[in-house]
């Protein structure tokens, strides 16, 4: 993501004042997990953008490069109460909502699980290893995400400020389960974490002790930049007050065209038959998160209205998931939809 | 009487000089007999015009048919002092007979009339230059039997003529049309050069140029025209924030930077910030200055 050359911490001509506030606010909370998270700046900036377009987040990576880190780091920066759970293959939809014991009398007792835990209060609820669980979890994540709300005890559960961060590693492919199509719709994003390229970050992160012992670098960020529970009205403000031209509608509307009929856009992929490439996806859900984003992203850029690079900039992290390859072709998915992405803003003409 | 004779002596003395006017007039020419159809003789014709007299050039004869047989070829007249302080004229005339002559005879060369002009409106006509010659047939009238030299001889072989200059002519000709061919072809970008970079800017400046005058819609026309050659010259959509990469793979264009960033400025807030063209400070002769710069940028690139 190409950062734009508007100085930050810039007021906004047009923009209320409150949303000029909370655009400090975000800057200081990219600084804070920046703190913990090296080298990464695009990942922060896009958990920035997740936050503020109330969407959740899927890390996806290769092992240890620090996906859990920056989930933990942003969890920490944003405050309120946090709840994480690990994904096994033997988890049941039950253990996130109840924990079970024998208690001290030997009678069984049963009590509000890691997503209960908190109350309706919960802001973050990190599902680490989410490939690893089997669907029918997949399934209580997928309403817990679409309508932030579960069943549980016998009456309904509202968590108003929640955002559900996930992530999984790319390398195994044993014991695990493939996330259906409706719940990675409900991801924002799916952002992918790289090793670092720097040689200076990576210096640090294998040499410095800092990095090494990663609880202590989470407990040394400062709690609570952002206050979560005015994330969603803040979010609300930024769609109303960030404009989007009639060239930008139109500019959107052609990339969407173009993903949904590659070939007559001219986009050619070698090896394969663009006829049969595409079984679906980029639903009119993923576009409308597609402008959510870039409305963040404009907004967090110091501008009050959205650019081409905006949608650019939050493009992959929010349509890529959203497009389902045709399956002989699922295999080399991680080649073909870049390429079919970068192909799409090379066709599209903008304005 | 006595009156009587001074009126002899006065008329006496009044046409001395009248009578001297022209003097010392002689033709002389070649030998008059001999002469054939067809061949060219030359008369010279001499006389001295006293002072304040000169030869009236307008009398000379024109050179062209003079009679029906003879033309007269050249005249050339020269001046020189003559003794009493007059002036002597010698007039070579170049003479062709094309009389053919059935049996000799003689045949004569018209006198020329000739004028002598004193300025003050005084003139004196006189003749000169007549000549008499004796011509011949060229050959006996009846043709005697068995001689055929004097029969017609056959026409003369055309002479051949090589054509080796002009097909070495024609050769380079040939090979630099074939060349002027091919440059136009590149030029054009017509196959099989069609692959070569094209020159976007410059197409896009002739349009801008035309465009961007007309109003505000032309103008955003212009603004859309210069985006795609642009994109022509990156081989991808170029947005704003890809500048600094194109104009670090392009130097070329980096003496503009100023320029192009401010048009895309311009196009950011028309475009997408619902900005009024006035608003953008981007005039249209900038911007056709901008087009005409890059084009000129894309040629020495």
């Amino acid at each position: 993501m190409a950062t734009s050359t508007l100085a930050a911490g810039r007021r906004v001509e047009g923009l209320a004042p409150e949303l000029n506030a909370w655009r400090d606010q975000a800057l200081a909370f990219e600084a804070e997990v920046g703190r913990a998270v090296v080298g990464q700046p695009e990942v922060v900036r896009l958990m920035t953008i997740a936050l503020f377009a109330r969407g959740h987040v899927l890390l996806e990576g290769d092992v240890g490069v620090g996906k859990t880190t920056i989930l933990r780091a942003v969890a920490r920066a944003l405050g309120g109460p946090f709840e994480r759970i690990e994904g096994t293959v033997d988890l049941m939809p039950t253990d996130m909502l109840y924990t079970a014991y024998v208690d001290d009398d030997g009678k069984p007792r049963v009590e509000p699980g890691p997503v209960l835990h908190h109350g309706e209060d919960l802001a973050v609820f990190f599902f680490n290893e989410i490939n690893r669980a089997r669907p029918q979890v997949h399934s209580l994540l997928l309403r817990l995400m679409a309508e932030r709300s579960v069943t549980a005890f016998g009456k309904e559960w509202f968590f108003p400020h929640l955002v559900v961060f996930a992530d999984r590693n790319r390398v195994e492919k044993e014991e695990t389960f493939e996330l259906p199509a409706a719940a990675r719709d409900r991801f924002l994003m799916e952002i992918a974490v790289d090793t670092p390229a720097d040689p200076e970050v990576r210096r640090q992160l294998v040499f410095d002790p800092r990095f090494h012992d990663v609880d202590r670098l989470i407990e040394s960020l400062r709690e609570g930049v952002l206050d979560h529970k005015g994330l969603g009205d803040a979010g609300r403000a930024i769609q109303q007050s960030i404009a989007t031209a009639p060239a930008l509608e139109s500019y959107v509307l052609g990339l969407w065209d173009a993903v949904r009929a590659p070939k007559t856009a001219g986009i050619e992929i070698p090896n394969v038959d663009m006829d049969r490439l595409l079984q679906g996806g980029a639903s009119p859900r993923g576009v409308g998160a597609l402008v959510r984003a870039a409305r963040v992203r404009a907004w967090l850029e110091g501008r009050d209205m959205v650019l081409p690079e905006d949608v650019r900039a939050v493009f992959n992290p929010v349509m890529a998931h959203r497009i389902f390859l045709d399956p002989i072709y699922e295999v080399r998915r991680d080649r073909i939809v870049p390429e079919l992405c970068r192909q799409v803003f090379e066709r599209v003409p903008a304005p | 009487m006595r009156r009587a004779a001074l009126a002899f002596a006065l008329a006496l003395a009044m046409a001395a000089p009248a009578a001297a006017q022209v003097r010392d007039v002689r033709t002389s020419g070649p030998k008059p007999f001999g002469v054939l159809l067809g061949d060219v003789f030359t008369l010279r014709t001499s006389f001295v015009a006293d002072a304040p007299y000169t030869l009236d050039p307008a009398s000379l004869p024109k050179t062209g048919a003079l009679t029906y047989a003879i033309d007269l070829r050249r005249l050339d007249v020269t001046e020189s002092a003559a003794p009493g302080g007059g002036v002597r004229y010698e007039i070579t005339a170049e003479y062709q007979t094309f009389y053919s002559a059935l049996e000799t005879r003689t045949e004569t060369v018209p006198q020329m009339s000739l004028s002598v002009v004193d300025g003050k409106g005084g003139r004196k006509e006189f003749k000169a230059g007549g000549w008499a010659y004796i011509t011949s047939p060229l050959r006996p009238l009846i043709t005697t039997s068995g001689e055929t030299q004097y029969d017609l001889r056959p026409d003369a072989v055309p002479p051949r003529i090589s054509l080796r200059p002009a097909q070495t002519a024609a050769l380079w000709s040939a090979g630099a049309a074939l060349l002027a061919l091919l440059l136009l072809a590149w030029s054009r970008a017509w196959p099989p050069f069609h692959t070569r970079p094209s020159r976007p800017f410059t197409r896009a400046a002739r349009v801008v140029a035309k465009r961007a005058p007309t109003g505000e819609a032309g103008w955003r026309e212009a603004l859309i025209d210069l985006h795609r050659a642009f994109d022509a010259t990156a081989g991808k959509r170029l947005l704003g924030d890809d500048l600094g990469a194109f104009l670090a793979q392009r130097p070329a264009f980096a003496r503009h930077e100023a320029g192009i960033r401010a048009f895309f400025d311009a196009s950011r807030r028309v475009f997408f910030g619902g900005a009024a063209p006035a608003a953008t400070g981007l005039s249209a002769d900038a911007l056709t200055r901008l087009a005409r710069d890059l084009a000129g940028a894309e040629r020495a690139s």
